[in-house]
């Protein structure tokens, strides 16, 4: 104690200049180096901070100085084990010159610059610091200055007091900073460039990015408040208009005078619509009938849509299983027929609501993802491709599912029934409600913009429409009576089910090739090998009883699972899904499209994924057709390609410009026209050809 | 707060005329301006041949750094050499700092060695606004067709210093470079350094 007090005296008694550096003049600004504290005990960090004054009507500039000029630059000279941190700037100020704007500071700017002491450093010695500052300092001309700045910091034993005479100066320079997210941020495009949104009542609020060329400096800040938030309208910069961030980060200023506080803020990208696209953006149907459908007419759409998702390519597969479901439990009675069907459309239901809350949630949280987002990832692919192959395996015998190894003789409609019912549900909505039918546009559009309930909503109607056939068949006794009567004919169905299957399987490891890549295609080949050793096993297990077999299944499935679980993206060939395509096809740039638009060259755009049936379809048998072939060719139309396969926040975006969350999509601009014609979901080559010839306006 | 955000946009209002900004790969767009000679000239009349656009002001340390060293000038030579049209621009108002006469602009040339095709007097601000030129120098390169091929820095150090010179890549070498081997331009944008334009 009686030590500290030594100290404490010892340090009031030193001159207060050691912690304050020389001040440098130079043709416009006074510089110096100043210190937080008297002094550093060895190991802390302590703030320094090179303080300038300058001249009335001169400034220096923010990290990012806007329009011109260059931020402080700073080249330190100190002892072994010092260190010095990047510099905090003082809260920048928007300032106009002509038609130009900097980010700046102008009479006074203190930069913070934590220092880190050496472990080493000796208590009681002096240290010399050194640093060599340039800037650009401006009125309406410019001038580059220089100095060298100097500081003699005392080390000592415990953490010394405030330094007197600047120390003040540094806390403030601090105290403006308030800590990084503190203020919830995202932003989406209006057409125009980036809008922020934040919380509402935002005094004064300003943006500054930290990156240069994503916002026009002295483009649109446009600040409005209302509807519970705040928005600022920016103008893009080139850096913008390549690519839009991921996520915008930046300073928020806040308040006026000398109660400006900074927030840092990292606004990530939503894909949500902004009331003010302009119209040339906007031509999805509802925008053409000039407002928006009613609730109403978008849950009878829905629940049309996902009657006729039925009869889709997507929902080959299902169809499949399903039928070879309902075989089994035509031979049961009319109750478990209704159990079945109740079951199934419950597995719809549930899962509809499950993906829909998941896809909300996701999208509030900043991602920009679309419906039918699962199928973009390798994982979810590669676990699909395991599950049809098992489903193969079971319909052809290998292995029963929720049968007790004794086998009790129950009907065949309950054993398994129940569970199959229910997941078959499931792997529907899945597998093929992200392939976007006819009438299931613009609900799907219209539900991802609103609220999350009713937009649920939306989703439990295209649910409901799906399991619409199975419902009716087990609800009208006539329709379940003309089911043809059982027999072993059932037996030989089901297996031949089986084989489609797997082709369901060919395809899905079509889509991975495109996503993962060749590497991927060996991962899932491993991981089908050791899936068809466990369920070989587990039915010879139902067959002769034994725990080694059931052991050997759940080794072999855990196996075959584990590798594909760390698929990755990485080794995607890109854009190769374009290959089975016989038209030349460009891929989808909005720079080449604006281009071409104004040239006046007609554009066909061709939303896909490799993943989408609907789109595979369409392609072998329409857009590869010679008759459309021809047609692109004599009318001069370029045809360009949106993959979706993998997420691209580009396309996603272009797809909700149209109000739809998902693919296929067609859109055909013709030369001159304001904005692009959407052709069907499913197309025609006559339909096609007539777009292309130009005798359908 | 209503206040200053309306403040604020009107002013954007007014500045947003000027930052529709030519973008790369699009068609250059057209002007007409008058040299120092007096004559006039059109970017039209050079179609067919590759452009470069300076922006300049003799006056401002950054320019200063690249006609000092002799780089400016040795990029002029290498350029017009091969047929490439080079003009520098000088956007200056009257009363700015670097607005001069043309006599001044071409003595200037004489003292500094320059070498550009002719020196454009935009003291009105209009081909510099329709370029939204910000810094001077501010570069441009347009090729045979008349499309916009590069935009932006002269080089890769933002400094005054001199000495940063020959540790820097030249964007719009680079980019004549690229052109004239019928190559993809590398870097087609970044963003300009030194002194803002003096409109």
């Amino acid at each position: 104690m009686i030590r500290l007090l030594f100290l404490l005296c010892l340090f009031w008694a030193a001159p207060a200049a050691a912690q304050v550096g020389a001040p440098v003049e130079t043709g416009h600004a006074t510089t110096r180096l100043i210190a937080a504290r008297q002094g550093g005990a060895p190991g802390e960090t302590i703030d320094l901070a090179v303080y300038q004054r300058l001249d009335p009507g001169w400034h220096v500039y923010w990290q990012n100085p806007g329009d011109s000029g260059l931020p402080l630059s700073l080249d330190w000279s100190l002892p072994d084990g010092f260190e010095a941190s990047e510099p905090l700037y003082p809260l920048p100020h928007r300032l106009s010159l002509g038609t130009l704007v900097n980010y700046g500071h102008e009479d006074e700017a203190v930069f913070v610059v934590p220092l880190s002491l050496a472990e080493d450093a000796e208590p009681g010695r002096t240290v010399p610091l050194s640093v060599e500052a340039s800037w650009l300092i401006c009125s309406d001309i410019c001038i580059p200055e220089s100095a060298t700045l100097t500081l003699d910091l005392p080390i000592t034993d415990a953490p010394a007091p405030p330094e007197r005479r600047y120390g003040g100066l540094i806390e403030e320079a601090r105290a403006v900073h308030r800590p990084a997210g503190s203020i919830a941020a995202r932003y989406a495009d209006d057409g125009t460039g980036p809008v922020l949104i934040l919380p509402p009542d935002l005094e004064a609020p300003e943006f500054f990015p930290y990156e240069a060329n994503l916002v026009e400096p002295a483009g649109r800040h446009e600040v409005t408040d209302g509807d519970g938030e705040t928005r600022i309208a920016l103008d893009p910069g080139f850096a913008y208009l390549d690519a839009p961030p991921e996520s915008l980060d930046g300073l928020l200023v806040t308040g006026s005078d000398d109660r400006r506080v900074g927030t840092p803020i990292s606004a990530a990208r939503t894909g949500e619509a902004l009331s003010v696209a302009p119209p040339a953006l906007t031509s999805d149907v509802s925008a053409r009938r000039g407002r928006t459908p009613g609730l109403g007419a978008i849950l009878m759409l829905a629940f049309l849509g996902g009657l006729v998702l039925n009869v889709m390519p997507c929902v080959f597969p299902i169809v499949f299983l399903k039928a070879s479901q309902l075989a089994r439990a035509a031979q049961a009675d009319r109750t478990a027929l209704r159990r079945e069907a109740g079951l199934y459309t419950a597995g719809v239901l549930v899962s509809f609501a499950v993906m829909a809350g998941l896809l909300f949630a996701l999208r509030a949280g900043g991602a920009a993802v679309g419906w039918g987002f699962h199928l973009q990832n390798p994982v979810v692919i590669g676990l699909f491709a395991v599950l049809i192959f098992l489903i193969g395996l079971n319909l052809l015998g290998a292995f029963e599912v929720g049968t007790s190894v004794q086998g009790r003789g129950q009907s065949l409609a309950e054993r398994g029934g129940d569970l199959g019912a229910f997941f078959t549900g499931v792997l529907a909505v899945l597998v093929a409600a992200p392939c976007i039918g006819p009438f299931l546009g613009v609900p799907v559009g219209v539900a991802l913009t609103q609220p999350a309930a009713l937009g649920v909503s939306v989703f439990l109607a295209i649910g409901l429409g799906l399991a619409l056939p199975y419902l009716l068949i087990s609800l009208l006794p006539g329709l379940a009576r003309s089911l043809p009567r059982p027999g072993p004919w059932m037996t030989t169905l089901r297996q031949l089910f089986a084989f489609a299957m797997f082709a369901t399987l060919v395809w899905l490891a079509w889509v991975l090739s495109v996503q993962a890549g060749p590497n991927g295609v060996l991962t899932l080949g491993i991981a089908l090998v050791l899936a068809g050793l466990a369920g070989w096993a587990f039915g010879r297990g139902q067959a002769v009883g034994g725990r080694a077999f059931r052991i050997v299944a759940a080794a072999a499935l855990l196996l075959a699972i584990v590798p594909i679980v760390r698929l990755s993206a990485a080794d995607a060939a890109p854009r190769s899904s374009e290959a089975g395509s016989v038209l030349d096809a460009a891929p989808y740039d909005e720079a080449v499209l604006s281009s071409l638009r104004e040239r006046g060259t007609p554009v066909f755009v061709d939303f896909t994924a490799a993943w989408c049936v609907t789109c595979q379809v369409n392609k072998q048998t329409v857009l590869n057709r010679d008759a459309v072939v021809a047609a692109f060719e004599a009318s001069g139309t370029r045809y360009m390609v949106a993959d979706w396969t993998v997420p691209d926040p580009v396309i996603t975006a272009a797809l909700e410009r149209q109000g739809r969350s998902g693919v296929p999509l067609y859109l055909y601009y013709a030369p001159g026209a304001d904005a692009p014609r959407i052709l069907p979901q499913m197309l025609s080559v006559n339909g096609v050809v007539a777009v292309l010839e130009g005798r359908e306006s | 707060m209503k206040r200053i955000a309306a403040t604020l946009s009107a002013a954007s209002l007014l500045a947003g005329a000027a930052t529709a900004a030519p973008r790369v790969g699009q068609p250059a767009p057209d002007f007409s301006a008058r040299t120092a000679e007096g004559q006039t000239v059109s970017l039209s009349d050079y179609e067919g041949k590759k452009v470069v656009l300076e922006w300049t002001n003799n006056e401002c340390p950054f320019v200063k750094k690249h006609y000092d060293s002799g780089n400016m000038q040795a990029l002029q030579r290498r350029a017009t050499a091969d047929g490439t049209v080079w003009l520098s621009v000088i956007s200056s108002a009257p009363g700015k700092q670097g607005h001069v006469s043309g006599d001044r602009a071409t003595e200037l040339s004489a003292e500094r060695k320059a070498a550009p095709t002719a020196i454009l007097l935009d003291e009105d601000g209009e081909v510099g606004q329709l370029y939204a030129a910000k810094t001077t120098p501010h570069m441009f390169v347009i090729d045979e067709t008349g499309t916009l091929r590069y935009a932006g820095a002269i080089d890769t150090i933002p400094s005054a210093d001199i000495d940063d010179i020959p540790r820097a890549e030249n964007y719009v070498s680079a980019a004549l470079a690229s052109l004239r081997n019928d190559q993809r331009v590398v870097t087609t944008q970044t963003q300009p350094y030194g002194c803002s334009v003096k409109y």
